[in-house]
Formats: structure tokens, C-alpha cells, sequence
């Protein structure tokens, strides 16, 4: 009978102890597992941040170029002015040119158009990614504004030299 | 006797004819042939060298330049007499058409200005992590 209680007791103590350490493994996983992902998300943050920060620096250069872009074409405006009082007086080149900076104006009026509406688009799916804590959406919105401003940055350029042109017809 | 007399007159007459015919023609033949070498002349390049296998390259050149001259006096000859030639080329544009250029220009400036001035931002808050 005493050993019977013996075996019994034994058994006791070596299932407690199964389950003690069982629930400190678990516990350890688990922790390790929480701290994987908070590593993951402060990884996408810190990209997020990187992408946050080139929308923001071309944003500015933006808002510059679109500054520029308003002196170029004031400057364009008043020499085609200038030019249409003189006009009897015009080369055959002059209009060549002129025929051609119409032409050029014309495709830069395009390209521009072509990324009209593009970054309020984003913008919503970017609030909605956002929303969601859908960090992927939210990623990619952001790489999809900063192609649009990167096409806006190029083409702005492009036409701020095109309205200068005009000025040595 | 006045038989061959008679023959002999008529085969006078038929020579004279034939004479006066095969003149003509010889004549008519020479004329074409300097015309021809007239535009041979004219046709080859003022500066190009003659070539040493050509027998008539010096007579050619020679025609060339009296050719030449000809042009000259003619254009000289049409100066005295007051006449000038007016030459007109397509390049020419009218003023309707260089308003109407510069009118599309200075739309099409005003309008590529609008794009600009349209385009759209990110509101700052769209900027904002958190």
C-alpha cells in the first residue's frame, strides 16, 4: 500500500513539473515570436520613413519648379507678345521656330495631363491603407506617389526649358 | 544633136537639183550636231576636268564658256532693257497666318500654365505616420 502511494506521489510531482516547463517554453516562444514582429515592423517603418521623407523632398522641389515654371511662362507670354507686334517682320526661321515651339508645348501639355489625378488617387488608397494598418497598401501607395512626382519633376523641367527657348526666337 | 543636148541640160538640171538638196540636208545636219554639242556642254559641271581620253574635251569646254558668255550677255541684255525676273517661293506666310500661329502659341502657353497650376498635392496630414 505504501508503495502504491509512493509511485502515485511521484507521478504527481513529475507531471507538475511537465507542465511548468511546458508553459515556460510556450511563454518563450510566444515572446520571441512578439519581438520578431515588432523587429519586422520597425524595419517597414524605418522604409516608410525613408519614403515619407522623398515624398516630402519632392514636394518641395515641386512647389520650386512650379515657381519657376510661373517666370518662364510670364517671360514666354510677354515675348510672343512682342513678337505679334512685330510679326510683319518675322523670318522664315523665326516661324519655323515658333511652328515648333507650339509643337513642343503641345506634346509637354500632354505628358503633364497624363499624371492628372494620379496622386489624389493614391492619396485616398493611401488613407485607406492606413486605416486598415495594411502596411503593404500603405507601402506601395507611397512608391506609386513618388513615381507620379518623380514623372511631374521631369516634366516640369523639361517645359520650364521649352518656355525659355521661346525667349531666343 | 539636139537630142543629147536636150539630155545633157536635163541631166544638168537633175545634178543642180540634187546639188541643191544634198546642201540643204548637210547644212540642216551640221546645225543639229553644234546644237547637240552646245548641250553636252552645258550639261557637264564648269569645274569638272576633262578627261585625257576625250578627244573633243577642249572644244567642249571652249563652247562652254562661249555658252556661258551667251547666258551673260542675255542677262545683261534683259537688265538694259529693264526687265526683271521676280522669283516667288512657297515660304512665304501672310499676316492672318503668322497672328493665327502666334495666337495658337500664346493659347497653348495658357493653357499649359492651367495644367501646372491644376496639379494636385498630398495634404500634409497624408505625410503623417501615425
Amino acid at each position: 500500500m505504501k508503495k502504491i502511494i509512493s509511485l502515485i506521489l511521484i507521478i504527481g510531482v513529475l507531471l507538475t513539473g511537465m507542465v511548468v516547463f511546458a508553459e515556460t517554453a510556450s511563454e518563450a516562444d510566444a515572446k520571441a515570436r512578439i519581438s520578431e514582429k515588432l523587429q519586422n515592423i520597425k524595419e517597414r517603418a524605418a522604409e516608410v520613413k525613408h519614403q515619407l521623407e522623398k515624398i516630402r523632398l519632392n514636394r518641395a522641389e515641386l512647389q520650386k519648379l512650379r515657381v519657376e515654371a510661373k517666370t518662364a511662362y510670364q517671360k514666354a507670354k510677354s515675348k510672343v507678345k512682342e513678337l505679334r507686334k512685330n510679326k510683319d517682320s518675322l523670318t522664315p526661321e523665326q516661324i519655323e521656330e515658333l511652328k515648333q515651339a507650339v509643337s513642343t508645348i503641345k506634346q509637354d501639355k500632354e505628358q503633364l495631363a497624363a499624371t492628372a489625378g494620379d496622386i489624389h488617387k493614391e492619396s485616398l488608397l493611401l488613407r485607406a491603407a492606413k486605416k486598415d494598418k495594411n502596411i503593404e497598401a500603405y507601402r506601395q501607395s507611397l512608391d506609386n506617389i513618388i513615381n507620379v512626382q518623380s514623372t511631374r519633376i521631369d516634366a516640369l523641367k523639361k517645359m520650364i526649358d521649352d518656355m525659355n527657348k521661346i525667349l531666343s526666337i | 544633136m539636139k537630142r543629147i543636148a536636150a539630155i545633157l541640160v536635163l541631166l544638168f538640171i537633175l545634178a543642180m537639183t540634187l546639188n541643191a538638196c544634198g546642201g540643204s540636208s548637210t547644212s540642216k545636219t551640221l546645225a543639229e550636231g553644234s546644237t547637240q554639242h552646245k548641250m553636252d556642254s552645258i550639261d557637264k559641271p564648269e569645274g569638272e576636268a576633262p578627261k585625257p581620253d576625250d578627244k573633243n574635251v577642249s572644244q567642249t569646254t571652249k563652247e562652254a564658256q562661249t555658252s556661258k558668255a551667251q547666258a551673260d550677255q542675255t542677262a545683261s541684255a534683259t537688265k538694259d532693257s529693264g526687265l526683271e525676273v521676280v522669283a516667288k517661293s512657297n515660304n512665304t506666310v501672310s499676316s492672318e497666318d503668322k497672328e493665327a500661329l502666334m495666337r495658337e502659341l500664346d493659347k497653348e502657353l495658357d493653357s499649359l500654365f492651367s495644367n501646372i497650376d491644376s496639379m494636385e498635392d498630398l495634404q500634409d496630414s497624408d505625410l503623417e505616420l501615425n
